[in-house]
């Protein structure tokens, strides 16, 4: 059955991108691509928790192109997948309801809303690296057409960003495709760790598995490559900066995870750079979160700033071994848990844009004062991912922050560094508590500035206020009881993270692990009250962002290296090559036959004069005629022929 | 019996030279008149290479050495079958387009005709023949480069028959060396067998790849290409992206594979030397492509940068990177046909040249840039599209070369296609997502091409399609041409 279903699982959302062409009526449309999600999701959950079963059943789609792609269920992979069904869910049927004002384009928009979908779950259901990649790649077209909808000047600019990164980025990891292979000889996930263990170390691993990363580390949005992530949230639809937050940055973490803990496993040095790149992240997204007055473009930052926690669980799980378990968990777990917040977050967002239609907090200031749905979703949102004790960010956040102290414990020398790292951690969730806060007050407890028009038919459907319910149910029972449903969950991931699994569950509400969190709270306290209260909210201008957008790193070195300086100079060097034949026959002419008189035809010919013909046609050329060459070409033809013909008789 | 090979190629001789008793007073007439012999063709084609495989036939006799052979095997049927599909598809875009241009009589009697050369090249048993059909081929389009004969084509043309000519003289002089030292000129899958590795022979070799390499538009020879692009789309679509530039890549891999052998070849400077032609072009070709403005020239510097793909593969002189090639050299033409297409079409309907003024068309030509889109994907290697596949066997084979020419190529491919996303991806974006202000009032006038022009685009884009998603059969076949087993 298996053999079926994992093909049609991703293949039939791919193909139902078609359905926008025979399906016009929306509400129909919509409630279908809901239906499909759904159907998928429950496979999904069936498939995640029978995973044991099914794991290293090969489903091999041999007919599919010319190489065949092939599946394979691993416990990260389902549970990602299940992940992927739960945002599509939740945001198509938003998507219904967000899309009332403006339904141009529409149709196209399902159409690669369902390709991506597909494409998302071939990535999280795939056997070897290279059925990945080409997934990948698909993923990264289709949600080209997502990000760019809009097509104002915003979400071009911000496609066209997030256009280079995946066509960089997958080219980059086909390269380091081709070299993995070629180093260790196959490219299935669940062998890899066996296969490089041998050349863990030799440069030409490190370069193969630093161009892997590359490509997915750029959809992860890490740091410095997270340019187009900041840009192409707050431009796309708000349930599609759900799905590109809560999961196509998620698939290239999972990218990072393979390159981490299959490809490099047990290098220190590598671990010690995704601990740094990971803590980079954290620390520079969450800064800029803060600093950020438009409310999509802080969640952005506040995903980029998550992403910076769940590599360090990676790192950590790498430098632990088989130990690694509590990072591990922590790893898998950030990630779900992120993936649900962050579904809730965008869809509120998504919410207040459409009664607003704006996103700069000093316009939807005020905005939630009177919604209580909307207030206490967001709220049970906003503290899972704050790390606020009895919600799901909570555990999966100590558990990240256990690792980190495991290490200390177990080397008691040279971890001085390590010391650093669990302070900037800390920080970091002081700055994740800072400006969730920010965003609340801001929203749901300031009175408003502009007087927000009111929708008759109240400012969210039941459809969307059900599956926001939900969700934000689901955060809370998560976060109340993590040993029932967080740990069973994690356990089941175990084994494709390389590590024993727990035998003791981990005391989540004991006093050490409740301190971590509370420094947290309380240095996210004095940011609010020091930083943002302070500095950032100015008494005439409102909120006010200190940071001048043109000075990014994208604007400063990659664009003008990737569209000035490149195009150029190689444009240039190509200009000259290529007229270099052209003059090579004008010099040729010049000496030899100097009666021919090229420059009018030289280059791409200027048009002729009126006098320039005249003078031509005065006198009869026989000898530039055409037919004469050919006269004579067929005379040395003869020549040629009969001397072949002498020679042969000869012999 | 075997002369019934001949068939197909006297068919269109015929046919085509019965064009010109046609009047030009019933345009229609003529039009039916050529789609219908160029269909009656290509079902000759196809029926001769299913009943025909594997027969050869000996037209004429110099002497032992010197004869007009030909022959069809597993190369000749990839190349024909290549060439009988697209033709009477650009012989039915072709009625409509030339109204355009007029002259549809000259047009359609030489257009036919190359059908017929372009089948006996495919069919050659020997370099001569090969050759002698290569040059009538640079002759018999010479009237369609300068179809329109107003200065600039008049000087394409003379660029062109230039070019061609003397390239053909250096691949003269390699047979002549070929056939002095090694006293065969028969194809033989892995070489004629009495040739060495000595520098003379590399020198042949070397002078072979660089004469036919005209054709295929190698660096520095590939000045003709571009200026070609002044003839009508039609020429352009079928001959400079498909039938006579691969004449020349096909003229190369029988020379490589079939006259020399690779036993000769793999691991000499020459293999180099050619290798890194074929890298240079690459890049080369891309980055032309990416700062030309007007639409048809950057498609043609496409095909020069394209056609090295094929090159590399070729060169690589393992059967695996002679299968990618193969692969490549279908698949290239399917998709560059469509994409020349699409310039046509917005030529012909808005005569509209550069790129820049094509903003917000993929609202009003809704099938012409679907299928431009899917094809320019294709090419870039999106998966699960073809072009993929067909660069990636071309890159696991120069990896498993091992070496450093290898490496390199592998790098020249990633960053071409770097480039080739960047350079059709601009039209895609450009051509659907104007900015939010655009006035699409502008394109009022702007309309969708007729059927006859949109059909071919679309038959070609589906065919594509189909042949991308299954194509584990042709991959199979193209493998077992590849190691000369059929």
């Amino acid at each position: 059955m298996i053999n079926f279903l994992l093909p049609l699982m991703v293949f039939v959302p791919i193909l139902f991108g078609f359905a926008p062409l025979f399906i016009k009526d929306l509400k129909k449309l919509n409630l279908s691509i809901v239906a499909l999600c759904a159907v998928e999701l429950v496979l999904c959950i069936f498939l995640f928790i029978a995973n044991h079963h099914y794991e290293g059943v090969i489903v091999a789609v041999n007919w599919f192109s010319g190489l065949g792609v092939q599946f394979e269920i691993n416990g990260l992979g389902i549970l990602q997948a299940l992940a992927t069904s739960v945002i599509w869910v939740g945001s198509s049927v938003f998507s219904d309801e967000y899309f009332d004002h403006d339904k141009t384009y529409l149709h196209r928009y399902y159409a690669f809303y369902c390709v991506t979908f597909g494409a998302t779950l071939g990535i999280f259901l795939a056997y070897d690296l290279f059925t990945v990649f080409v997934f990948f790649e698909v993923m990264s077209f289709a949600s080209y057409a997502l990000v760019a909808h809009n097509q104002d000047d915003d979400s071009i600019a911000a496609g066209n960003s997030y256009l280079t990164v995946a066509v960089l980025g997958g080219l980059v990891v086909l390269m380091g495709i081709f070299m993995l292979n070629s180093i260790a000889g196959t490219l299935v996930i669940s062998q890899l760790q066996r296969a490089c263990a041998p050349f863990v170390g030799t440069p030409a691993l490190y370069a193969a598995g630093f161009m892997v990363f590359f490509g997915f580390a750029a959809k992860a949005g890490m740091f410095p490559l997270h340019g187009w992530l900041p840009k192409a949230h707050p431009a796309a639809p708000a349930p599609a900066s759900a799905a590109l937050s809560g999961i196509l940055i998620k698939a290239g973490v999972y990218g990072v995870i393979v390159v981490t803990l299959k490809i490099l496993s047990g290098s220190y040095e590598w671990a010690m750079l995704m601990l740094m790149l990971g803590v980079l992240t954290m620390f520079v997204g969450a800064v800029f979160a803060l600093m950020s007055i438009n409310l999509k473009e802080t969640l952005a930052y506040s995903s980029m700033s998550q992403i910076g926690f769940i590599i360090i669980g990676v790192a950590m799980t790498s430098l632990l071994g088989d130990h690694g378990a509590i990072p591990a968990y922590g790893t898998v777990l950030h990630m779900i848990n992120h993936t649900l917040i962050k579904l809730v977050l965008f869809t509120s967002a998504g919410v207040v844009y459409q009664n607003t239609h704006s996103l700069d907090l000093n316009k939807v200031q005020g905005f939630g004062k009177d919604k209580d749905m909307l207030k206490v979703v967001f709220a049970i949102a906003a503290m899972g991912i704050m790390g606020i004790p009895g919600f799901n960010g909570y555990i999966s956040k100590t558990l990240l922050h256990e690792g980190i102290v495991e290490y200390i414990h177990l080397h008691h020398t040279g971890v001085e560094l390590f010391k650093v790292i669990e302070a900037v951690f800390l920080i970091s969730g002081g700055f994740t508590v800072a400006y969730m806060t920010k965003l609340f007050i801001c929203i749901f407890v300031k009175d408003p500035v502009v007087t927000h028009h009111k929708n008759p038919h109240g400012y969210m459907s039941k459809r969307t206020a059900m599956v926001l319910g939900t969700v934000a149910a689901v955060i809370a029972l998560f976060g109340f009881f993590p040993h029932i449903t967080l740990d069973k969950i994690a356990a089941q991931t175990a084994h494709f993270m390389g590590v024993h699994p727990l035998d003791h569950s981990v005391h989540y509400f004991n006093f050490t692990n409740l301190k971590g969190g509370l420094i947290s709270i309380t240095i996210g306290v004095i940011l609010y009250i020091g930083v943002v209260k302070n500095m950032l909210i100015k008494q005439d201008r409102g909120y006010i962002n200190p940071y001048n957008k043109s000075w990014t790193v994208e604007n400063k070195i990659f664009r003008p290296m990737l569209f000035t300086v490149l195009p150029f100079v190689g444009g240039f060097f190509s200009r000259v090559l290529d007229v270099s034949m052209d003059v090579v026959v004008f010099v040729i002419n010049r000496l030899f036959c100097k009666s021919v008189e090229v420059p009018d035809t030289f280059l791409y010919g200027k048009p002729e004069t009126e006098a320039d013909i005249a003078r031509r046609n005065s006198k009869v050329h026989i000898t530039r005629s055409l037919a004469y060459s050919l006269l004579l070409f067929g005379l040395g033809l003869i020549v040629t022929l009969i001397y072949l013909l002498v020679a042969e008789f000869r012999i | 019996m075997n002369y019934l090979i001949l068939l197909p190629t006297f068919a269109a001789f015929l046919l085509g030279a019965g064009v010109v008793y046609q009047s030009m007073d019933d345009i229609k007439k003529l039009n039916k008149y050529a789609v219908l012999s160029t269909i009656l063709v290509s079902l000759t084609a196809a029926v001769t290479l299913v009943s025909m495989s594997g027969e050869s036939v000996t037209l004429f006799r110099f002497n032992d050495l010197l004869k007009i052979g030909f022959k069809i095997d597993g190369l000749s049927t990839v190349f024909a079958a290549m060439v009988s599909f697209l033709w009477p598809l650009a012989v039915i875009y072709a009625t409509e387009y030339m109204k355009h241009e007029g002259k549809q009589k000259k047009f359609f009697t030489f257009y036919i005709m190359t059908f017929g050369v372009t089948l006996a090249i495919a069919f050659s048993a020997n370099m001569l023949t090969l050759y002698l059909c290569y040059e009538l081929l640079t002759f018999i389009t010479l009237p369609l480069v300068m179809h329109t004969t107003d200065e600039r084509s008049k000087y394409a043309g003379t660029k062109y028959l230039v070019y061609s000519v003397s390239g053909a003289s250096l691949a003269f002089v390699g047979m002549m060396i070929v056939l002095a030292k090694g006293g065969s000129l028969d194809f033989a899958y892995g070489g004629i067998g009495t040739l060495g590795s000595d520098t003379t022979i590399l020198l042949a070799y070397i002078m072979m790849f660089a004469g036919f390499g005209v054709k295929a538009a190698i660096f520095p020879l590939h000045g003709w290409l571009p200026g070609a692009s002044v003839a009508p789309t039609t020429v352009t679509a079928l001959l400079h992206a498909v039938a006579v530039v691969k004449a020349g890549v096909f003229a190369i891999m029988r020379a490589t594979y079939y006259l020399f052998g690779t036993q000769v070849l793999a691991g000499t400077w020459a293999q180099d030397m050619v290798m890194s032609i074929a890298i240079i072009t690459i890049c080369f070709g891309s980055w032309m492509a990416l700062r030309s403005k007007h639409f048809k020239r950057r498609l043609a510097y496409s095909t020069v940068s394209q056609l090295s793909y094929i090159l590399l593969g070729v060169t690589i002189m393992t059967p695996a990177g002679f299968a990618g090639a193969l692969s490549h050299m279908v698949f290239h033409a399917l998709m560059k046909i469509v994409l020349f297409y699409t310039a046509g079409s917005v030529l012909y309907m808005n005569h509209k040249e550069y790129i820049r003024e094509i903003e917000g068309y993929g609202q009003k030509m809704p099938k012409t840039f679907f299928c431009f889109t899917v094809c320019s994907l294709a090419l870039i290697g999106v998966p699960p599209l073809a072009g993929f596949f067909s660069k990636f066997s071309i890159a696991t084979a120069a990896a498993a070369l091992g070496d450093r020419m290898g490496f390199i190529g592998i790098c020249a491919l990633m960053f071409s296609a770097l480039f080739t996303a960047m350079y059709l991806l601009q039209i895609v974006v450009l051509a659907y997502l104007p900015h939010k202000d655009f006035e699409y009032g502008k394109l009022i006038k702007v309309k969708e091409a007729p059927k006859s022009m949109t059909m071919p685009v679309v038959v070609i884009t589906a065919t594509m399609v189909v042949l991308s998603l299954f194509s584990k059969p042709l991959f199979t076949f193209f493998e077992v041409v590849a190691k000369g087993g059929f």
